[in-house]
């Protein structure tokens, strides 16, 4: 699918082969990330990404005692690298920096828990009721906050009653599309125990187009536990996800996810925070789109169906972080707007505030929703007669119904609604 | 003119110069010392950094070896807060002889040196970047020094012990009566004034310098300037000292000095220590030297480049400045030339400064007729900083850092690069007498950092001009002296990353502060000494080893 | 599909993507990061100084500009013409009244500002919350300063334009808001000022030292989006016109300038990009079909009619050079004009009022702003190039940078836009 290109062999400070920490040499010290970061903008305790990443960074030593503190205090929203003008990959600097702190003092309980979303997941949806009882529940939730340091307030996700995405898709195997066209689907964790409709969204827009979706076995990412420091764990899991995805990469499979942040790790985090510079890694990242990434690119080939109904509405849409470090543009946007009736009103807010698991952090729950107030505002700007927003990444619209008591919706259950083939209102496929 | 007595007067505000004034002053002299510049200004301030194990002179010269790792242990003692363990390899790479890694054990093991041979996989845990390719590994008690602070240190110690120091104070030539010297006359350059100083006896320790020193009175000292020439990376790409394991010679080691990491030396003979070149040859020689340490190198951002020149000191002439002993050489002139109360050290290096000042005072004293024991090994030199140490009392990378995160310092960073506050500033300008940006520069490390000075240059003149409240003219010219001292050693090596911070600083100081259009003289006595403009591209003949 | 591409969001894309886009042509740019806008004083200087190495500041642009262009033909502004230039300050200052922020000056005369050590600068085009710092008038001045803010110090200001003749005092203020952080920076210090409580606090501190002054400049952090209320505000506060003074990176009214152009290419219909590097291109039979940025994983092509190369120069990042000497130009590797010999790049000292020749390397264009190959011809049919990424020009000796940025920009897309 890739046309030629030519490179000019004058990276100043090339990527991959080094750690990240080499492009922190990129740095001419302009401070506009220092403009441009939502946390500094917010909290005095982090002091902006020019002093932590490529300042801080100097002074850091693998095999001394780490002195960090106030990068603890990175979100990782990755703002930093997207307005860069030179190329310093200050989050994932960041992040690693983070990685030593752990090293040295320990990972917190409440860090080892936020880490381990899917873990958590699965065992939530044995008995979903019960667990949505426990953490929608005041009592249980002040318990987390002074036990673990989880915020009370913060926006934790619902497990699904009606099964995870796996239960469904086996499910519904018969039905499913069989064709020569074939993309494999990465769920994440978040569509297999708490959104599986975002799945079956997605599933329908594939079959809709011609596609047979393949879902091979896969785990957890492993993004969570990478901003909370733990490499080791993160390792084990990517390293199952490119055993069991290299081979459908290697035969020319696009492995193509509805999380942002998912394929995210999949393309570049986990390579990059784990300096993993093998063939099979690298493979696995170049075959692994985000969905509408790959829609669009379908769209610009003249091979997606645009039997769109309309779908009168506004419909505030922010652009999550993780999706913008892809760096792809603005994709969902795009296709959105082939919606008629849809007036999609893009969001310029930097961040929405949660970056993943920091809004769920007592002593971040604060700068979190002072992060976000940028985008809750832009929401209400809008006018009455918005009922919906729309964000391609979970955590991200936990936090925008959180901040804007509105219900937010992946771009894919819009796409699919306008092919009629999704209720918008119930979250379900039409013919179920 | 300003006349002054002492008992032993010290030239040069070097390593071994301050290293003598603090024998002195502790050994009961009363002494002042005279540095034409600041402390440090000279070889001292120019060097890589490297704490000799002595297993660079290993095979080549026994003595020196056994020289720098007896003082290398003595400094761990006395002064672990102007040293970083890092820890030394000797490696073996493609372009060597495997083959000298057991003549250099076997030096090592008869110098006394603690060399064992690692595996090249634990070589390469302990340092990833370097070339895989290579074939050996030694590890040796190699260090990392500033060079900077321990002057600092030996000249607070020495004026606890009741020592005077004179920074801009250059010698114009000495004072000889009949047969014997009994001072000085120095130009004070911040006053503009000559100013006396009589003494019972004269220290030349003046390092390159100390042939034109003696030559005031007629006397033929011949030391070769030995210019090396080095090159520091932007950052630390190695946290090791690595030396290639082959007899000495141009690019053989990366020294990681505080937050860089510095490839040295070239070694060319010039004439004149106030004037010379960086040469691009140099430059890119030491780039495609590093290259084989750490490949990638070439394509690294570099941060400066500089030169120092050795003080090599030699009776007869020889061709090449590598030949001549590292050892240093003591000269009492009475013996030598027939004046008496002058004594000149020189040659040696640094690791070995506060052995050539024991050695120099215990002549002192026998010329004065006393005897007073050297205790300079044994009692440590006080840290003037305040940062953290290791256990052991060592410096370490991170200490800065530490102490930043810990104060929540962030604002009060004027050099952000380095980590350097506005209260060091302030201190450098009131406590230790710095009198231009380069100076509080050598005490703080301001404007040390990859932007060289694109963002402190600004707040060290509003501080500067807010702490001395001098008159703008005065700070005018401080900012364009250090404007332009910074330049000089960006200029051999600006491409790349650094070529962009360097627009960006242009861009902020010409176009948005104007100020090549500030009122007042351009320059001043006080600014740099320019290195020539190095136009030569290719390694001259003569210039190989 | 969109018919014009542009590389590079600094003062010159940005033009060429706003007056493309008010053309009606689809316009998307995309950047690496932010850029100049950052960088500058929020200022747009014409010409400054001219000749480089003379001693005259410049009081008529127009007559400089004439000048430039008879010495120099190759220079960008032989390529515009003044009356692009004209018209491109009349856009500008149209755009930034309706948004609020208004600029003031003409093209025949140079504002004289000061600088942030006290110097007088001259520019063109000066934001309203500068103007009453213009140094051609002279009544007494108060410098403030804030104590945590490192980038400025008045007394240097203040005893600086003392030594040049003008009256002024200096005043530090310790604003109870910043004694309790732990760090500040421009922006943060511009929100904080746009706080009503703020601005009384600033104001008290400020009345006992106000003495003769007649005026009162600070540095430029009064206000972000809020800045001419926060102006109108200390002037009523303190009886006397304010106004603000540039200093080091980054620069607030260089961001508020950002603002008001992105927000123009947005209402245009132009999309921004960030975060997307070029580093490379598709070309087939003498034209470019396809742009290249670097993603998380594979590259990602920009399909387009017309690209335009908007990367800057040494700073911007759109000319690269290494060790070795190479001077490229990073997207389409197009011929660079530049010092033959990488010892000719600079001279010995910094200040030197030549300016170092590698600064003025860049492509060599026709007056299409098409980038030209060795034998005077266009590289490719549908590629073009403006801003600092252009040879011939020392932009800063010159004190041209914004000018020759936006005229450029300005007169590709009315080139464009006419075709």
């Amino acid at each position: 699918m890739q046309d030629e290109f030519n490179l000019l062999d004058m990276a100043e400070v090339p990527l991959h082969e080094w750690p990240v920490e080499q492009t922190l040499d990129n740095c001419i010290k302009c401070n506009i990330c220092v403009t441009a970061c939502p946390v500094a903008a917010v909290t005095d305790k982090f002091p902006g990404p020019k002093y932590e990443a490529p300042q801080a960074g100097r002074f850091r030593h693998d095999m001394q005692p780490t002195p960090d503190a106030s990068v603890d205090y990175c979100s990782g929203c990755r703002v930093c690298n997207e307005v860069c003008p030179t190329g310093v990959r200050i989050a994932e600097i960041n992040a690693r920096a983070r990685r030593q702190i752990t090293k040295d003092s320990g990972i917190p309980l409440r860090n080892r828990l936020l880490g381990r979303n899917e873990l958590l997941g699965k065992i939530g949806s044995y008995v979903p009721r019960l667990a949505n009882f426990g953490l929608q529940n005041p009592l249980s939730r002040s318990m987390a906050d002074m036990m673990f340091g989880i915020a009370k307030e913060a926006p934790l996700p619902t497990w699904s009653t009606k099964g995870t995405f796996w239960d469904w898709f086996k499910r519904t195997r018969a039905q499913r599309l069989k064709s020569e066209k074939k993309v494999v689907y990465f769920n994440g964790c978040a569509t297999m125990y708490y959104e599986p409709f975002i799945g079956q969204a997605a599933v329908a827009v594939f079959e809709h187009n011609g596609y047979e979706v393949i879902v091979p076995p896969q785990k957890c990412c492993g993004l969570p536990m990478l901003s909370n420091g733990e490499f080791d764990a993160a390792s084990e899991y990517h390293q199952y996800n490119v055993d069991h995805l290299h081979d459908y990469a290697a035969k020319g499979y696009d492995i193509i996810g509805t999380s942002t942040s998912c394929t995210l790790t999949l393309k570049e985090e986990a390579p990059e925070l784990l300096h993993l510079t093998d063939e099979r890694s690298h493979k696995l990242s170049y075959a692994t789109w985000d969905i509408f990434e790959w829609l669009r690119e379908r769209h610009e080939a003249g091979e997606l169906k645009t039997d769109f109904r309309p779908l009168n509405m506004v419909l505030p849409y922010h652009a999550p972080c993780q999706y913008r470090a892809h760096r792809v543009g603005k994709p969902a946007l795009d296709l959105l707007e082939l919606i008629p009736g849809l007036d999609v009103r893009e969001s310029t807010a930097r961040c929405c505030g949660i970056a993943g698991t920091y809004g769920y952090k007592s002593e971040k729950y604060q700068i979190a929703m002072d992060v976000g107030a940028e985008l809750f505002d832009f929401v209400k700007t809008q006018g009455s007669q918005v009922e919906m927003t729309a964000c391609d990444s979970e955590t991200c619209r936990w936090q925008l119904e959180h901040g804007t008591d509105l219900p937010s919706r992946h771009p894919i259950e819009y796409l699919a609604a306008a092919y009629g083939l999704y209720d918008l209102e119930r979250r379900a496929l039409l013919n179920e | 003119m300003q006349s002054i007595q002492t008992e032993v007067l010290v030239i040069g505000g070097g390593a071994t110069g301050t290293g003598v004034m603090r024998d002195l002053a502790m050994r009961g002299f009363k002494t002042i010392l005279v540095e034409k510049r600041d402390l440090s200004h000279g070889t001292t301030g120019r060097y890589h950094g490297l704490l000799h194990s002595g297993g660079r002179y290993a095979v080549k010269d026994p003595d020196a070896a056994r020289e720098c790792i007896e003082e290398n242990l003595i400094l761990r003692r006395i002064a672990p807060h102007c040293i970083e363990d890092t820890g030394g390899f000797f490696v073996v790479t493609p372009w060597d002889d495997p083959a000298f890694g057991d003549t250099f054990m076997k030096g090592c093991q008869e110098t006394g040196i603690p060399c064992e041979e690692i595996s090249i996989a634990q070589m390469l845990k302990e340092e990833p970047l370097l070339n895989k390719e290579m074939a050996r590994c030694f590890r040796v008690p190699d260090g990392s020094a500033d060079s900077f602070l321990t002057s600092e240190c030996n000249v607070a110690s020495a004026k606890a012990y009741g020592g005077q120091m004179l920074n801009y104070h250059e010698v114009k030539r000495l004072i000889k009566e009949g047969d014997k010297v009994v001072g000085a006359v120095c130009y004070d350059l911040v006053n503009d004034r000559d100013v006396t100083i009589h003494a019972d006896l004269v220290v030349n320790a003046s390092g390159a310098w100390a042939g034109k020193i003696a030559g005031s009175i007629g006397i033929d000292v011949h030391i070769i300037p030995g210019k090396g020439t080095m090159v520091a990376i932007a950052h630390r790409v190695l946290n090791t000292v690595v030396n290639r394991c082959k007899m000495p010679s141009d690019g053989d080691i990366i020294v990681p000095v505080h937050t860089v990491a510095i490839i040295g030396t070239t070694d060319v003979k010039v004439e004149d220590p106030d004037q010379f070149a960086i040469q691009p040859w140099e430059v890119q020689l030491m780039l495609d030297e590093g290259e084989k340490l750490v490949p990638g190198t070439k394509q690294m951002r570099m941060l400066r480049a500089w030169a120092g020149v050795r003080p090599l000191y030699q009776e007869t002439s020889v061709a090449d400045t590598r030949d001549v002993t590292r050892a240093y050489t003591l000269l009492d002139h009475s013996a030598r030339d027939g004046v008496d109360n002058f004594i000149t050290i020189t040659g040696g290096k640094w690791t070995t400064f506060r052995q050539m000042a024991e050695v120099v005072v215990d002549r002192v004293c026998e010329k004065l007729n006393t005897k007073r024991e050297c205790r300079t090994h044994l009692e440590a030199i006080p840290d003037i900083q305040h940062e953290p140490r290791t256990a052991e009392g060592y410096y370490w990378l991170g200490s800065r850092l530490a102490r930043t995160e810990k104060n929540k310092a962030y604002g009060e960073l004027a050099c952000e690069c380095e980590l350097v506050t506005r209260a060091e500033v302030e201190e450098a300008i009131t406590k230790h007498e710095a009198k231009t940006f380069d100076d509080i520069r050598r005490d703080t490390r301001l404007g040390m950092g990859p932007c060289q000075g694109g963002f402190c240059s600004y707040r060290a003149t509003g501080i500067l001009h807010t702490v001395r409240q001098p008159s703008i003219e005065e700070t005018n010219v401080a900012l364009r002296d250090f404007l332009q001292e910074r330049w000089k050693g960006l200029l051999p090596i600006l491409w790349g990353p650094q070529l962009k911070q360097e627009r960006l600083d242009e861009l902020m100081y010409l176009h948005v502060m104007n100020v090549d259009h500030m009122p007042g003289e351009t320059a001043s006595r006080l600014g740099p000494q320019m290195y020539d403009k190095g136009t030569v591209e290719t390694r001259p003949q003569s210039a190989k080893t | 599909m969109n018919e014009i591409t542009i590389i590079g969001a600094g003062m010159a894309g940005l033009m060429a993507g706003w007056q493309a886009a008010k053309q009606g042509k689809k316009v998307k740019i995309v950047a690496k990061g932010w850029g100049a806008t950052h960088w500058l004083s929020g200022c747009i200087d014409i010409v400054g100084y001219y000749p480089v190495d003379g001693t005259e500041v410049v009081e008529n642009p127009v007559a400089a500009v004439k000048q430039i262009i008879t010495d120099n033909p190759q220079h960008p502004y032989g390529l515009v013409g003044l009356d692009d230039i004209e018209a491109m300050i009349s856009a500008l200052k149209d755009e930034c009244a309706a948004a609020g922020y208004p600029l003031h000056g003409e093209l025949h005369r140079n504002w004289l500002l000061p600088s942030a050590v006290g110097t007088l600068r001259p520019t063109c085009l000066a934001p309203e919350m500068m103007i009453a710092g213009d140094m051609r008038q002279n009544s007494p001045l108060l410098i403030v300063g804030f104590k945590q803010l490192m980038d400025f110090f008045p007394n240097v200001v203040s005893d600086n334009l003392n030594k040049q003749g003008i009256t002024a005092a200096q005043a530090m203020v310790d604003l109870r808001v910043l004694r309790e952080r732990s760090f500040i920076n421009p922006v943060i210090l511009a929100e904080m000022l746009e706080q009503p409580a703020v601005q009384k606090e600033l104001a008290n501190q400020i009345k006992p030292h106000l003495g003769q002054a007649e005026r009162v400049g600070f540095p430029s952090v009064l206000g972000m989006d809020q800045a001419m209320t926060v102006k109108k505000e200390l002037e009523r506060l303190l009886g006397r016109p304010v106004f603000e003074i540039p200093s080091l990176t980054p620069s607030v009214p260089g961001m508020r300038l950002h603002h008001i152009l992105t927000q123009a290419i947005v209402s245009a219909g132009g999309r921004i990009e960030n975060g997307m590097e070029a580093i490379g291109a598709k070309k087939e039979n003498g034209k470019v079909t396809a742009v290249y940025t670097s993603t998380a994983a594979r590259p990602h092509p920009h399909r387009s009619q017309q690209y335009i190369l908007a990367t800057g120069g040494i700073l911007g990042g759109g000319i690269t050079t290494n060790s070795d000497g190479d001077v490229r130009e990073v997207v389409f590797d197009l011929p660079v004009t530049a010092p033959l010999k990488q010892v000719d790049w600079f001279h010995q000292d910094f200040l030197d009022k030549r300016g170092h020749p590698i600064y003025q390397s860049g492509l060599s264009v026709n007056k299409q702003f098409q980038p030209l190959d060795d034998g005077g011809q266009p590289v490719y049919g549908n590629v073009f190039a403006i801003g600092t990424t252009l040879a011939h020009c020392e932009a800063i000796r010159e004190r041209s940078f914004e000018g020759v940025a936006l005229a450029t920009g300005y007169a590709l897309a009315r080139q464009l836009g006419a075709t």
